[in-house]
């Protein structure tokens, strides 16, 4: 968790400061899609508050949207298309299209296609580096031969 | 599973209270001092991090317009070179459009049909880049303005060679004009660039600075060509004839265009 906390600050500051793509809601949602834990939701809220406080907008509102983008994620892995890895960028896509319509309600801000694609496309490398980190420990069974007596 | 869902469910559901909560106290200013006091740290660090971007991006944009002026430079170099070889080849056409207009004043036309060619090569021979292809043939008469510069000797489709009028191979009937008169005889070459006017008799006249003109008496060479100039008269007692050294008026190797009268 503390890994995660300190990589969404990072992200929470490359954004504000010189990158035009929302990073945190990217790594927020392919944990959502790669793993269905409370622990997303603890994410979502304080990347939300953190985002809050360096873009100097309202403190809650990314963290409701950051919170219904989790759930909503969740729900969505659920459909039995998620077996397929590229579905990740067609339900990010997706979900960052929601996100651009609420950000357009509540805080007056365009939305950009263009980058909605390209948040897409990073969506994907993210959620495999998301599940190669969170699986490092993992034990993979060694094949045993059994020998038939 | 069910079980797991209303879990799921509630967490979302207080946190989402949470940040509701939060909107509202932040939209009524409860939250600004907390707010100012953690702004106070991250402002400098985003600034910083501003900073070192605007540099970066500046070094790679640096890099970049570098790349790009190199590759402009480049092109412009070439279109440089292009642009001076056209230069060159209309400066080349020009000269020879204004050596065709000289040639046309001084020889008509409409008396002498004229083929112009580039010399190619000069050694004991003047090579031109015209031949029986472009309707040369052998003897024919080379001239440069009103000058003789020699004969066709030898044509090949698209090469011809040409024998100069300093040439001993070359003999020519010429005379020299001059106030008191005129005087006959045969020029001859010496090889470099001296020719001699031989069999003159003693009782013509001929003096230094006169000009040689061709008698005409040869086919395909016609009257009145300047051969050169007399810088030496050679006149002995005990001689029949007298002679006089002949030197050409212009330099074969300025010339850049030559003419062959074909009719």
């Amino acid at each position: 968790m503390k890994t995660f906390l300190f990589i969404l600050t990072l992200a929470a500051l490359f954004q504000t400061t010189f990158l035009p793509v929302n990073l945190c809601l990217i790594i927020i949602i392919t944990r959502s899609l790669a793993y269905e834990e409370p622990l997303n939701y603890y994410l979502a809220l304080y990347a939300g508050i953190i985002l809050g406080i360096l873009s100097s907008t309202n403190l809650g509102i990314y963290g409701i949207i950051f919170l219904a983008n989790v759930k909503l994620a969740h729900l969505l892995r659920k459909l039995p298309v998620t077996a397929n890895v590229f579905t990740v960028v067609v339900i990010s896509f997706v979900l960052f299209l929601l996100t651009a319509f609420l950000e357009m309600i509540f805080l007056k801000n365009s939305i950009n296609i263009q980058k909605i694609l390209i948040e897409s496309a990073i969506s994907l490398p993210m959620f495999i580096i998301i599940r190669i980190w969170e699986e490092r420990f993992i034990v993979r069974p060694n094949v045993k031969l059994k020998i038939r007596e | 599973m069910l079980q797991s869902l209303l879990a799921d469910s509630k967490l979302f559901l207080i946190l989402t209270i949470i940040s509701i909560v939060l909107t509202f106290a932040d939209n009524l200013n409860f939250l600004s001092l907390p707010k100012s006091v953690i702004q106070n740290i991250t402002i400098p660090i985003q600034y910083g991090l501003y900073k070192s971007s605007g540099e970066v991006a500046r070094q790679f944009e640096f890099i970049s317009l570098s790349r790009r002026a190199s590759q402009e430079n480049k092109a412009l170099k070439q279109h440089l070179a292009d642009i001076l070889s056209e230069n060159t080849i209309l400066l080349q056409k020009l000269s020879e459009l204004e050596a065709a207009v000289e040639q046309e004043k001084v020889l008509s036309s409409q008396t002498f049909a004229l083929i112009n060619a580039r010399p190619i090569g000069i050694n004991r021979f003047l090579f031109i880049d015209k031949g029986s292809d472009d309707g040369l043939k052998l003897n024919q008469a080379v001239v440069y303005k009103n000058n003789l510069i020699g004969q066709i000797s030898e044509v090949s489709p698209k090469k011809s060679q040409i024998l100069l009028a300093s040439d001993p191979d070359l003999q020519i009937s010429a005379f020299a004009q001059n106030p008191a008169g005129k005087a006959k005889g045969i020029l001859t070459g010496q090889f470099g660039s001296e020719m001699l006017m031989d069999k003159i008799l003693h009782s013509e006249a001929i003096e230094v600075g006169d000009l040689v003109y061709t008698e005409g008496t040869e086919i395909d060479i016609p009257r009145g060509l300047v051969i050169g100039e007399v810088s030496q008269v050679l006149s002995r007692e005990n001689e029949v004839f007298k002679q006089a050294k002949v030197k050409p008026v212009i330099d074969i190797k300025d010339l850049g265009l030559v003419f062959i009268i074909t009719n």
